[in-house]
């Protein structure tokens, strides 16, 4: 008999896909016991990292980091960690591309894992935009005629330092986080791939 | 340094980020040396991820 709520039911939805002994398990298959499953937590923990340096140089404006120290060496977070999400994350892509991590009906963990990469890149490319340096002003002039040549222009103006701004800090750091959290989710759903 | 002209070379290329970049040009193929430097990294930490054995607890043997 289903609950009477509809809180109820996504409770009850929610616990028999995801039992709390599958959503934060103490144990892994013995496969896991490799180095190349740790790329997928490494990509992870540099978002975090990213997401809270992006944090503090929002504190303070738009600008502010440029002209002080503190807001140098926190630009230099942010730009290092994201460095070192897409260090990890394609190694991590190389290891399930070998791995055919989409076996075992996970080719939605696949889907999810490639999209966020390709939305990580526009957020990235949103993010050298917003650097307000001649190198950000040369990457708008140079994607301007290839999104335009696309049709994309219209809608998404790379010389709109505004709109590039918010894409940046708002919109595609969203879509990125529940990707990954969608990712992490079937991860747990379906389990670790096992090897070939 | 002088003695390693080359690995001062991708030194110089990686670490004075505001210098002028140098670049691997062949024909059709032109690259940075701070994206090659990368990419040959990634290649090589791939490859020790796969070989490298992982740390197990002693109880599980």
């Amino acid at each position: 008999m289903s609950a009477p709520t509809w809180t109820g039911r996504v409770r009850a939805r929610g616990l028999a896909a995801f039992p709390p002994e599958r959503l934060l398990p103490d144990t892994q298959p013995a496969y896991v016991g490799s180095w190349i499953y740790v790329f997928g937590a490494l990509t992870l923990g540099a978002f975090l990292v990213v997401l809270a340096s992006g944090a503090v140089i929002a504190l303070a404006g738009p600008a502010w980091w440029h002209t002080s120290s503190a807001g140098r060496f926190f630009n230099s977070i942010h730009l290092w960690g994201t460095e070192l999400f897409f260090f990890f994350m394609v190694v991590h892509l190389w290891g399930k591309f070998f791995m055919a991590a989409w076996r075992g009906r996970r080719a939605l963990t696949w889907a999810t894992g490639a999209v966020s990469f390709l939305v990580s890149i526009a957020t990235a490319f949103t993010g050298y935009l917003t650097q307000q340096n001649f190198d950000s002003q040369w990457i708008g002039a140079q994607a301007k005629d290839g999104l335009n040549a696309a049709g994309i222009g219209a809608f998404f103006n790379v010389l709109n330092y505004g709109q590039m701004l918010l894409w940046h800090v708002v919109l595609l750091p969203l879509a990125v986080a529940l990707l990954i959290g969608g990712h992490i989710l079937l991860v747990r759903r379906r389990g670790v791939v096992p090897p070939l | 340094m002088t003695a390693l002209p080359s690995l001062a070379g991708l030194l110089a290329a990686v670490v004075p980020l505001d210098g002028r970049p140098r670049y691997v040009h062949s024909g059709w193929f032109l690259i940075s040396v701070a994206n090659l430097v990368v990419i040959v990294a990634m290649l090589v930490v791939f490859a020790l991820a796969i070989l490298l054995p992982f740390p197990r607890d002693r109880e599980q043997g």
